[in-house]
């Protein structure tokens, strides 16, 4: 019997666990290492085929490595179905709408979220790997984007940030009452937007300006970074990792762009000063993005510091050096300093090797 | 959260969504129309590319309006400083910095005394230079045809932060809209926060059949020069408690008579891009 599981990450876990005992099993019978007596042998098998039967009925789990291959294909082939079929409603809805009258298009761009909705549900209720869902998810997504977009050009509403926080939410409601990646993805950049909007709506800015100040980014994002700190997700661990890279890459992409263009800054610094506070920002903020990774056994967070540190790093070698150092030099050190990035990150992965094991 | 719940979330978001967005329509729309003017082609454009999309047919109108009266000059001047400090604009800011834009109610006057006082100056300037130009000669090249004929004359005249003084300021509501906008830190009217207008199916014929009679004019004229024209149809649209327009009637103007050529065989004045 399998042990009490709370979510599908932890299932397909155990089931590549069992896949690489019987793969090392196999390898020691074949080396004369290790040789288990029959009985023992059927047993552990049997125990295993029921163990993996049941991951399998009851978290629809890759057993083997081609499903695993399979699933992958069928996540992109989920997501590209959602985008085309968005667009392909986008357009359908542009190529009649000028043919209908105010009532039979508002009627329309009600019903359709409404009805994707409910189709997501009958995707998830008869379809357990859940790929359906969620690309019937994400048009659900995509209906209620259309929805709100059109009825505001329909009747002539000034654009708000508020649709932002709508499409979230509604990325929210549908990646946890599914366990959806994507909506959720989807949803948390939404609510990145909206939050990055808010700084400069209660300052009296339009809020599509607001959007073009990084350090607004930087904000949102450390609040969407702390959003599973605060909220933890004990029965869907997965998503937690959808808040961590869009809040950290959202946190580094704006210190990235202030560190080049700290004219941008809304704080009322002298440049000179800006710059240097950006600057170092730049690279102390993906180390400790690193640090943190490495400390909570967080990979992603790990690769991502470490692909802004170095995108950083060269940037800044450019601003300082390219104008006055022979060029082969230039590139002499880049090259250098790629191999030193390789040697690090080496050590960085054994870190993480040595730390996730038990 | 259970699938059931996530459904049932969905649902409420997505009606109360829709319900707050057509709340506010009608808000917008309740009661008498905070203003009501009546506009031409020459405020309310057809985009160029109308009607040549079929996989568009949606159809809007594009507002133009005149940032302060300066058409032909290079920047429009900037609001009055009172006003930019009302704004909330800083008096000096820092050095090599410039400050995000504000957003604002913005008064729109139409036909009224700046767009006439704007007119007379540019009246007066080509005058001067008519008279400059000797007797022979082909006048000079001037857009105040096509100043006169085509642009709009719909001129930003105010911009504050309280839209009830506004309105005192400027009460004829037949004249004057107040709507939301955007100034720049450079004290320029950027943007409002509306520039298009959509068309209901049931004002569509009148725009449609102008629509179609341009279709045949083009292929008449293929390659001719297209000089400054009359406006076609004419608009009433309202303004609602947001500042928000629809449009309530659109008319058919009856079609002007061809511009007589100027004597000596000059090129028709009016012409920019000649």
């Amino acid at each position: 019997m399998t042990e009490p599981l709370l979510s599908k990450p932890e299932a397909q876990r155990r089931a590549d666990r069992i896949a690489a005992f019987r793969a090392e099993l196999a390898a020691l019978e074949a080396g004369g290492v290790l040789v288990l007596p029959q009985e023992q042998r059927v047993a552990v098998e049997r125990h295993h085929d029921e163990a993996l039967r049941e991951l399998a009925e009851c978290f629809d789990v890759d057993v083997a490595e081609g499903e695993k291959r399979l699933s992958v294909g069928m996540w992109v082939a989920s997501f590209l179905g959602a985008t085309a079929l968005a667009f392909s409603i986008f357009l359908f809805f542009q190529r009649f709408w000028g043919l209908l009258t105010t009532p039979v298009q508002v009627a329309i761009l009600v019903a359709a979220p409404v009805v994707a909705l409910g189709l997501t549900e009958l995707a998830a209720q008869r379809e357990r790997t859940g790929t359906f869902a969620s690309l019937l998810g994400l048009v659900t997504f995509a209906c209620f984007f259309l929805d709100l977009v059109m009825l505001g050009r329909i009747f002539n509403v000034v654009p708000s940030a508020n649709a932002l926080l709508a499409w979230a939410l509604l990325g929210l409601v549908i990646a946890y009452a599914y366990g959806l990646r994507l909506p959720l993805t989807a949803g948390v950049i939404c609510l990145l937007l909206w939050l990055a909007a808010q700084p400069g709506t209660w300052s009296g800015m339009p809020w599509d300006s607001s959007l073009q100040y990084p350090e607004h980014y930087a904000l949102a994002g450390l609040v969407v970074l702390a959003v599973p700190l605060v909220f933890r997700h004990r029965r869907r661990p997965e998503l937690e990792k959808v808040y961590r890279l869009v809040g950290l890459i959202a946190v580094l992409s704006a210190l990235l762009w202030l560190s080049s263009a700290w004219h941008d800054s809304r704080l009322p610094l002298e440049p000179e000063l800006l710059k240097i506070l950006y600057q170092v920002l730049g690279f102390a903020a993906p180390a400790g993005a690193i640090a943190a990774g490495l400390w909570k056994r967080w990979g992603d967070m790990v690769y991502v510091g470490a692909t802004f540190f170095v995108i950083h790093l060269y940037l800044r070698f450019f601003d300082w050096w390219f104008d006055w150092m022979p060029q082969y030099l230039f590139f002499l050190i880049l090259g250098l300093t790629a191999v030193a990035a390789l040697a690090v990150l080496v050590r960085l992965r054994r870190a993480l090797a040595a730390r996730r094991r038990p | 959260m259970t699938k059931l719940r996530g459904l049932l979330a969905g649902l409420v978001l997505i009606v109360l969504a829709n319900a707050a967005v057509l709340a506010g329509v009608a808000w917008n729309r309740r009661g008498e129309p905070e203003a009501v003017v009546t506009l031409t082609e020459r405020e309310l454009q057809l985009p160029w590319d109308a009607g040549s999309d079929e996989d568009d047919t949606g159809l809007i109108l594009r507002l133009d309006w005149n940032p302060r009266g300066a058409a032909g000059e290079a920047t429009p001047p900037a609001l009055p400083a009172t006003t930019l400090r009302e704004l909330g604009f800083r008096v000096s800011p820092l050095p090599g910095r410039t400050e995000p834009p504000r957003t604002a109610w913005v008064v729109l006057e139409m036909e009224g005394e700046a767009w006439k006082r704007w007119l007379a100056k540019r009246r007066r300037e080509e005058d001067e230079r008519r008279r400059k130009a000797g007797p022979g000669d082909c006048p000079p090249v001037s857009d105040l045809e096509q100043m006169e004929v085509r642009d709009s004359r719909l001129v930003l005249v105010d911009a504050g932060l309280d839209r009830e003084a506004l309105r005192r300021r400027h009460p004829d509501r037949s004249r004057s809209v107040v709507v939301p906008g955007v100034v720049a830190s450079d004290g320029v009217v950027s943007e409002l926060g509306l520039e298009s207008i959509q068309v209901p199916l049931r004002l569509r014929p009148v725009l449609d059949e102008v629509m179609k009679a341009e279709e045949v004019r083009r292929v008449r004229i293929a390659g001719a020069e297209d000089g400054p024209r009359p406006p076609r149809y004419r608009a009433n649209v309202a303004f609602g408690r947001r500042g928000e327009p629809w449009l309530v009637s659109v008319e058919r103007l009856p079609s002007v008579a061809p511009r007589p050529a100027l004597p000596g065989g000059c090129p028709p004045a009016g012409d920019m891009f000649r």
